[in-house]
């Protein structure tokens, strides 16, 4: 007897009323009335439904009808309900039936011309109800291009129902997010972890990370359920479509792209898709040119504005008849084309990073991540292959992707790198010097991009270095941030100036005085090796000069610290009694980072002595 | 005007009297009382005769519409339920409508294509902002606050830098042996069968009525009975007594109160604060566990997946030669899981299980997740790192190192051992691991040994205790000298018979008897 008696028929109230377990749910949803019994296919059909709508089971506060059951919202469950796909599903089922019928009985004709007009369905819907606007639809991609990326690598299984199709489109469709990411330089970040290689791109504002597996044979774990993996698998698939038509749409490009058969028969397809996408938005542009200088020959083409079709098509052709050396300088022309002005700062500086560099991947470098991050990052990049756009003894090659741990033949006009060089120059957006990556050597670690030094609070050696780097090249090109100096200085002026910014002003001061140390510290570096003394002795003095600076900005900021204090405290007094409590909560988050930190640093100092031994 | 009476016509035929004015006098009749109602009805316009009503008649109309609104209980049937298609004459209008309605959506998508120049595809853009979307479009919360792709820490990368990669060494070491301590430590599953005698059904009853508690009943009803006046008596005077100091009590301890009541209040700020505290901590809590984990969405709990970051021998630096997790397919199940997307299955939190079928496999496979951590205990810098490393064992890890020489598994019982070898660097701890029954159970290990690592791990951990001269007593008493020497020399590891040869020497030193 449960615990509060309520009386038949009275009504059901609080979470009994809100949530319906599972099984009820399915017996709400009728699902059992075209057949009886065979509970697991109904239970499917729910979970199916589910995930297409993207509705989830809830944790209720209070589990009615006890602690091992699944909870749906009655919401929810009412919401599926309304869904024209239900109708569909059972309709797919009643048909199943008929074919079934007719196999049975050995009507095959019968049964074959069931099968040629199955009743089928769409998502379009769905996307269109859970995704109404399309940044809505970006900020949702993270997980869908994972999957996708994911079912690109798999083996095609007949027993789980993943088919050979499928993971075709897989291919495709990740190859042409590949592709467009890479045309329009939004990559901005790539980690190489155990999983796989972790990519960050920024798409109208919105940061995108998905994972993609390293190009090894993935193996199918028995404890995946794979009927659930497709269904979310078929849901994106509908998603990524729709993202990349949207994408190549506002680059002026047509979208189920028409691929050059030779590539794509040598699974060159990124490249493909790359030559595709470059000689697609050219096109545009020569009709401008042609519009305003009617005397070419591919202007008189292109005038026959009808066969729009047939003439790009031919440019495909044309291109792909080129000289092997050709298509890159195409693509070269191609570059500086198209919309310079709708870039932002960022854009254009990942699009010039690795600017008038020509790579060479070899064998034994993972290509198709390469193949996808150097031309987003503004190189020409080739390959040992067949159709590959230029051969290793080209003279113009400045770098060779190599990962072997000897080198036979050796150009003198070339670097040899390992494939990791590229991946840190992209994540610190500089080119590194390539000494420590030569060929054959074990390279500086590979460090996450994800990671917040500052908020972390622990920075690793290689990290310091990059950043001295970063600051260096800095240097050459622009001036150092922060010319105001007067007012930076003085954080006292600051406070009577305006009281309002006085965080903002804090920060300000704060980064004006970790810049200046970095400046002096290169500068002092740079004194030291014109003088040549050891670069340890150097790392000391630098060490005490740094600690004399924190030491001044630390009295400059002490009063400044004081006002700030006061004013938590008082903001603290006035807060109310839950935003209190959050932000003691945080504060002890903070503190528990705090010291992790600290443990970092102390186990360090342990291991360097150890080191050194 | 009735008939008049006929009189006899005799002699009166040209009597004028007898001509009949009826017409006449219909007319005057009517002519009169036209003249009293105002003028004859035949002359006057329609319209001003009648007129149409336009004051509602609301009980009329009120009975029409109810019966149209009436419909049959069996139509109502039918349209109560949304899934049953309505019979196709009664929508006749409707059907007509919506053939319009169709064509039109046709015509806009066509024309749309047209536009865009992709009828070959039959995609369209849906994110146009023109076909307007008719449903409502439901802001749905997420479930978890967990991203969809979580990125790994920066000591999963292929190439970490030392200290980062050492971190998530141990936290994926902390993960491995927590799995090892539940299961080892855990308590004993309920056994299925309970050794015992069989109790016979007539013992049962016995069993069931040797309660006595009635007897006792009985007793004290009877003394009810019995009691006399006096007693009685005596006995209220007592209770009365009793009340009275009771009260004296009561006052006194109220009055006390009073004077403490500061305290008092104090307390209960005190009280209060520590309830808000509480509070905190909990709400903290509950937001770190919502950051790792699901919900529990249903019978099994979500069992993350392990840790992918490499051992400390498998980083070359090298991409080429790095060997990758080829298992995405079930991190992204897990994301899934974990995000609380779907409900975790049995299937999917049962690893443990599927390993243990194998032991011999799963040794392989610990070993190589766990070897790394053997040769950090053997090369490293024992007690501290290992305490370090591992903060959530607790402090009791001589206790569990003991225990891990309990376990069938030799690769566990050689993880023992050479804990305990890194344990025994002093007397004090020597002695202590020995009252664990360290020591004894050491021998056993050494004794029921099938392999040369084994043995050799044992030995090794007996050699650490032997510096103790206790320790050394405590392992002859325990006959440690005849399993030393019944212990077979290995030909391929010389290491066997330098341990056995320096315990004998050190059993020597001590003046106990080798030969026997």
């Amino acid at each position: 007897m449960p615990k509060h008696y309520r009386p038949p028929g009275k009504k059901k109230e609080g979470n009994a009323a809100r949530y319906i377990t599972r099984s009820q749910a399915v017996k709400h949803l009728q699902f059992s009335l075209s057949s009886r019994g065979d509970e697991l296919l109904l239970q499917l059909i729910l979970v199916r439904l589910c995930i297409l709508k993207g509705i989830f089971p809830r944790e209720p506060k209070k589990k009615v009808k006890g602690n091992h059951h699944t909870y749906y919202h009655m919401k929810d469950v009412m919401f599926l309900k309304h869904e024209p796909l239900l109708e569909k599903f059972r309709d797919m089922r009643a048909y199943e039936k008929k074919v079934k019928k007719a196999l049975s009985k050995k009507n095959r004709d019968l049964a074959e011309r069931l099968l040629t007009r199955k009743p089928t369905y769409t998502l379009d819907m769905l996307i269109r109800e859970r995704y109404p606007s399309f940044i809505d639809a970006l900020r949702d991609l993270d997980d869908c291009l994972t999957m996708v990326h994911l079912f690109a690598a798999l083996p095609a299984i007949e027993r789980d129902k993943i088919d050979v199709k499928r993971i075709h489109n897989c291919r495709r469709l990740s190859h042409e997010w590949q592709a467009y990411v890479s045309r329009t330089h939004k990559l901005r970040k790539t980690f190489i972890s155990v999983k796989g290689i972790y990519y960050q791109a920024e798409v109208e504002g919105q940061k995108i990370t998905w994972l993609t597996p390293h190009a090894l044979q993935q193996v199918l774990p028995d404890v995946v359920d794979y009927n659930i993996m497709l269904t979310f698998l078929e849901f994106y698939e509908t998603l990524l479509a729709f993202v990349n038509f949207k994408l190549y749409h506002s680059i002026n490009v047509k979208y189920p792209p028409i691929l050059d058969p030779q590539l794509e028969a040598l699974a060159a397809d990124l490249y493909a898709l790359s030559r595709y996408l470059d000689a697609n938005s050219k096109a545009p542009a020569l009709e401008s040119q042609a519009a305003s200088s009617s005397g070419s020959e591919q202007a008189e083409a292109q005038e026959n504005g009808t066969e729009l079709e047939e003439s790009e098509l031919r440019l495909a052709q044309l291109q792909h008849q080129l000289p092997s050396n050709e298509p890159g300088a195409l693509m070269h022309l191609v570059e500086d084309a198209p919309d310079e002005d709708e870039d932002d700062e960022e854009t254009k500086e990942c699009k010039t990073l690795f600017k008038n560099m020509k790579f060479f991947l070899s064998r034994e470098v993972p290509r198709e991540s390469l193949l996808f991050a150097i031309p987003a990052f503004g190189g020409v990049v080739s390959w040992e292959g067949e159709v590959s756009p230029f051969n290793e003894s080209d003279q113009s090659i400045t770098h060779q992707i190599v990962d072997r741990p000897t080198q036979g033949h050796r150009f003198l006009s070339r670097e040899y790198v390992q494939p990791q060089w590229v991946y840190d120059c992209v994540n610190a957006r500089i080119i590194l010097p390539v000494e420590d990556y030569l060929w054959g050597r074990v390279p500086p670690p590979h460090l996450s991009p994800f990671v917040d030094n500052e908020a972390e609070g622990y920075v690793p050696e290689y990290a310091e270095t990059i950043r001295r780097l970063q600051a260096a090249a800095r240097k050459e090109v622009l001036p150092m941030p922060g010319l105001g100096k007067e007012d930076l200085d003085d954080p006292q002026n600051l406070l009577a100036e305006g009281i309002i910014s006085r965080t903002e002003a804090i920060e300000a001061a704060e980064r004006k005085r970790k810049m200046s140390i970095l400046e002096k510290q290169y500068h002092d570096e740079l004194k030291m090796e014109l003088q040549g003394v050891q670069y340890s002795s150097v790392s000391n003095a630098n060490k005490q000069n740094s600690a004399e600076d924190m030491e001044a900005g630390e009295k400059s900021l002490s009063d400044l610290q004081q006002v700030e204090k006061d004013h938590a405290n008082i903001e603290k007094v006035v807060m109310s009694r839950k935003k209190r409590g959050l932000l003691e909560a945080m504060k002890i988050g903070q503190e528990a980072k705090r010291a992790r930190v600290g443990l970092l640093k102390e186990r360090k100092k342990r291991i360097e002595p150890k080191k050194s031994e | 005007m009735g008939k008049k009476a006929k009189s006899s016509r005799k002699g009166k035929k040209a009597w004028r009297a007898n001509i009949s004015t009826e017409d006449i006098d219909e007319y005057f009749e009517k002519s009169t009382k036209d003249a009293l109602s105002g003028g004859s009805l035949t002359n006057v316009p329609s319209e001003s005769l009648f007129f149409v009503d336009k004051s509602r008649d609301l009980s009329v109309k009120r009975k029409i519409e109810k019966h149209r609104e009436k419909v049959l209980y069996c139509d109502s049937l039918l349209q109560r339920n949304s899934f049953v298609q309505p019979v196709p004459s009664s929508t006749k209008k409707k059907s007509k409508k919506r053939s319009k309605e169709v064509p039109k959506a046709k015509d806009d998508v066509q024309g749309h294509l047209k536009e865009e120049g992709v009828s070959d595809s039959g995609m369209v853009d849906i994110w146009d902002g023109k076909g307007k979307h008719t449903g409502k479009t439901k802001k749905k919360s997420k479930p978890s606050i967990i991203p969809a792709v979580e990125v790994e820490p920066p000591g999963c990368s292929f190439n970490p830098s030392f200290e980062s990669h050492q971190d998530s060494l141990a936290r994926a070491v902390a993960d491995e042996m927590q799995k090892i301590y539940r299961h080892e430590l855990g308590p004993e599953p309920v056994p299925l069968t309970v050794p015992g005698e069989v109790v016979d059904e007539e013992e049962m009853y016995f069993l069931d009525a040797d309660n006595g508690s009635d007897d006792d009943d009985q007793n004290i009803a009877k003394e009810d009975k019995d009691g006399d006046n006096e007693h009685e008596n005596r006995r209220d005077r007592r209770k009365e007594q009793q009340r009275a100091k009771a009260e004296v009590k009561k006052v006194e301890q109220l009055s006390k109160e009073i004077d403490s009541l500061p305290d008092i209040i104090q307390e209960i700020a005190k009280e209060d604060e520590e309830k808000q505290k509480r509070h905190l901590r909990r709400a903290v809590a509950k937001q770190e566990r919502l950051k790792s984990r699901p919900p529990r969405l249903g019978k099994h709990k979500y069992e993350p997946a392990p840790v992918q970051v490499l051992l400390s021998e498998e980083i070359s630096g090298s991409l080429r030669k790095l060997k990758g997790c080829s298992t995405l397919a079930r991190d992204r199940f897990k994301s899934l899981e974990k995000r609380g997307l779907i409900v975790p299955t049995a299937k999917s939190g049962r690893q443990l299980v599927v390993i243990c079928k194998d032991e011999r496999s799963m040794e392989e496979e610990a070993e190589r997740k766990i070897g790394w951590f053997l040769k950090l205990l053997f090369f490293g810098t024992g007690t501290v790192v290992a305490y370090q490393f591992l903060p959530y064992m607790g402090d009791n890890l001589m206790q569990q190192s003991v225990s891990l020489l309990h376990v069938k598994d030799p690769l566990f019982k050689r993880m023992g051992a050479s804990r305990l070898t890194h344990f025994a660097i002093d007397d004090e701890r020597r002695m202590k691991i020995v009252e664990m029954g360290g020591a004894e159970k050491l021998l056993n290990m050494l004794g029921a040994a099938e392999d040369d690592r084994t043995r050799k791990e044992a030995l090794k951990a007996l050699v650490a205790l032997s510096p103790s001269d206790e320790a050394t007593r405590f392992l002859h008493r325990a006959g440690a000298i005849s399993v030393i020497r019944s212990t077979p020399n290995s030909s391929e590891d010389a290491e066997i018979e330098k341990y056995k040869l320096s315990l004998l020497n050190r059993f020597q030193d001590l003046r106990f008897d080798v030969s026997s």
